[in-house]
């Protein structure tokens, strides 16, 4: 049988159900995993939304959304498996600097599919969502120092294996310094 | 190198996450998969109750005089169950009675965006907890329109400035806090980019719960001086009613926190998530000395491989890891394209045995896969004498004998050899080796023939494990 908070609840889920899906894409870089992560939790939201306030539904499915993705690469802990990018292409790469900053896009983009999961959440969480670095420390359980550090290590690799290095005049790594090491 | 990102590096990052996003095509609302996961969520729920569950909660509702949901504005979980920390609207902790303290978090926590509306009147903001312990200065805090309790951190003696949000205790897990520098991370980051850490050393965990419980945390596993495995307890004082406090003297990678409420049934949770290994610095000193590694080969993309090959190993041994003083990189090799590093680690434990995991990094399509194997308690040092023999995910077998071994032979069950000797590098290693139909083990022979111990052939450690 359903009530009003039912009818609440599938009004909720209608509307945002794109931007969802889409968030969660963000921080997992998988469609199907992204889906299952929102359906995971909207199946748990949906026995408590009684007590959910309206206003702060959609904060408190995103939070719900980032702690479930980050818990289920903590329950993989042993072995990670990062599969290569998966996003939609959008349409044929346009000429010109639109071609070059789609290129830029596209290359940081498979890179930051390769990230670590909590990593990437931060980078989501701080760029995409323009969240502090407080924010995002509650948002995923941890201390902000932690943000600052997985920032800092997220854009190391995102320099020395992208093209952003071009953007801040970085040079590429120098492979023969490897080779030292060895 | 500056680790301040740009502008310029933003925008891009922003710009790939956006045209990724813009580009999905998300279907509809897929509302029959929902139904029917709600219809199981509800069964094992119901289940979950028959089980014996409901007396234990009806009676504390019946207590309470209450369900859930929103008291005075505030919405929480069931009280009155392990899940709930105790509160009577007095603040208890070494900080009580600090009430410029008290006051300028509530400040603090009412001026946070992210939480609360502008505006909002600080003394609506409720602290269950304020103290300092070994390594942190803590606090439990609630307000209105939130779900549950939210730990404040800061390094011990922080000014309310150095106090931020941490872990947010909602719903039915047991509200606890892994505190300390090894998992918190207080860390200042300067101009030049290098950091450094603030505060006093210390590492543990608090549970606030109901009073009178008993809580028991396992703070990872250890390994006695003869090599039998056992959990390493920790002891947990209650401080204050239904707030318990258990430092670790060496922070586990893995905490389990198991918490048994007056008349109530033991309810457990854990977190592997964090440690105090910082993985370079442990690497470092771990294999420091040709007497402690050996064949530790050229690695050109030190702190990603490095450090995924330790953080996975020690996760798989559940060790606690130290600085890496009383432990070992027995042997680790990385391929010329760097596509493929291997590892023997070995952790010395509390009670002075060891714990020896093999660990496999490989880069395939696009990513990397990380694979620990078999995560055996040893009694000497790193390989304890015997050496160590896996069968990698790429198929073929590594085999890492004791150093004075020079070839090894596969063996069945019943040890006899199949086939003939086969030789191992300087390092005592051989990679790459086809493993024999029946193979179960490898024995090892030093320049003389002499047996040098025998070694099991080991598969992968299984994601769903943990040692114990």
């Amino acid at each position: 049988m359903r009530d009003a908070t039912d009818d609440g609840f599938r009004a909720f889920v209608d509307a945002r159900w794109p931007a969802l899906v889409r968030f969660a894409w963000s921080l997992t870089g998988d469609r199907g995993h992204a889906e299952d992560v929102v359906q995971a939790v909207l199946v748990r939201t949906w026995r408590r939304w009684g007590r959910i306030r309206l206003d702060g539904a959609e904060a408190y499915v995103r939070a719900a959304v980032v702690n479930e993705t980050v818990s289920r690469a903590r329950r993989r802990r042993v072995r990670e498996v990062v599969l290569p990018w998966t996003g939609e292409r959008p349409e044929p790469v346009p000429a010109g600097d639109a071609a070059e900053d789609r290129a830029v896009a596209d290359s940081v983009a498979a890179e930051l599919a390769l990230l670590p999961p909590r990593m990437r959440a931060v980078v989501v969480l701080r760029f995409l969502e323009d969240r502090s670095e407080a924010e995002t420390a509650a948002l995923l359980g941890c201390s902000p120092g932690t943000v600052k550090s997985q920032t800092n290590r997220a854009m190391a690799r995102l320099r020395d294996r992208t093209p952003l290095r071009d953007l801040v005049g970085v040079p590429a790594v120098d492979a023969a310094a490897g080779e030292e090491n060895r | 190198m500056s680790t301040t990102w740009t502008p310029a590096e933003e925008e891009a990052v922003r710009s790939a996450l956006a045209v990724g996003q813009e580009a999905m095509d998300v279907g509809a609302v897929p509302w029959s998969s929902l139904e029917r996961r709600r219809s199981a969520a509800t069964r094992r729920h119901r289940t979950a109750v028959g089980l014996g569950v409901a007396g234990a909660i009806v009676a504390g509702l019946v207590g309470q005089g209450l369900l859930t949901g929103s008291v005075n504005g505030f919405v929480s979980p069931t009280a009155g169950s392990p899940f709930v920390p105790a509160y009577d609207g007095r603040t208890v902790g070494s900080l009580a009675a600090d009430t410029a303290f008290l006051d300028g978090l509530r400040q603090r926590i009412a001026d946070n965006r992210a939480v609360l509306p502008a505006g909002t009147d600080p003394s609506v903001v409720e602290v269950a907890l304020a103290t300092d312990v070994a390594g942190a200065r803590l606090a439990l805090a609630r307000m209105p329109g939130r779900d549950g309790w939210v730990w404040v951190t800061g390094p011990q003696g922080a000014p309310v400035s150095g106090m931020d949000l941490g872990n947010w205790c909602v719903g039915d897990d047991v509200c606890w806090l892994r505190y300390g520098l090894g998992w918190t991370s207080y860390v200042d980051t300067k101009p030049d980019g290098s950091s450094q850490l603030v505060g006093a050393r210390g590492d543990g965990a608090v549970v606030a719960t109901e009073p009178g419980s008993r809580v028991v945390l396992r703070g990872g596993n250890d390994v006695t001086a003869d090599g039998v495995l056992r959990p390493l307890q920790v002891a947990a004082e209650e401080r204050w009613p239904g707030v318990f406090v258990g430092p670790l003297t060496v922070p586990p990678v893995r905490i389990d926190v198991a918490v048994t409420p007056p008349g109530g049934r033991t309810v457990r949770t854990w977190d592997a998530s964090g440690s105090g290994l910082a993985p370079d610095e442990w690497w470092d000193v771990a294999s420091a000395s040709a007497s402690r590694g050996r064949g530790v080969r050229g690695f050109s993309d030190l702190g990603d491989v490095r450090g995924d090959l330790v953080m996975a190993a020690a996760r798989a041994a559940g060790a606690a890891t130290g600085d890496g003083t009383r432990s070992r990189v027995v042997w680790a090799d990385q391929n010329a394209d760097g596509t493929v590093a291997r590892a023997v680690l070995a952790f010395g434990t509390v009670s002075g045995g060891w714990l020896r995991v093999a660990v496999e990094r490989v880069v395939e399509g696009g990513g990397f896969r990380l694979a620990a194997y078999g995560p055996a308690p040893v009694a000497r040092d790193g390989l304890d004498g015997t050496g160590a023999a896996w069968r990698s995910v790429v198929g073929t077998a590594v085999v890492v004998g004791p150093a004075q071994a020079r070839s090894f032979r596969w063996v069945d069950r019943d040890d006899r050899p199949l086939g003939g000797r086969r030789a191992l590098d300087g390092d005592a290693a051989a990679d790459g080796e086809p493993v024999p139909e029946g193979a179960v083990a490898v024995t090892f022979e030093g320049a003389d023939g002499a047996a040098l111990g025998r070694a099991a052939l080991v598969g992968a450690w299984p994601d769903d494990k943990v040692l114990s």
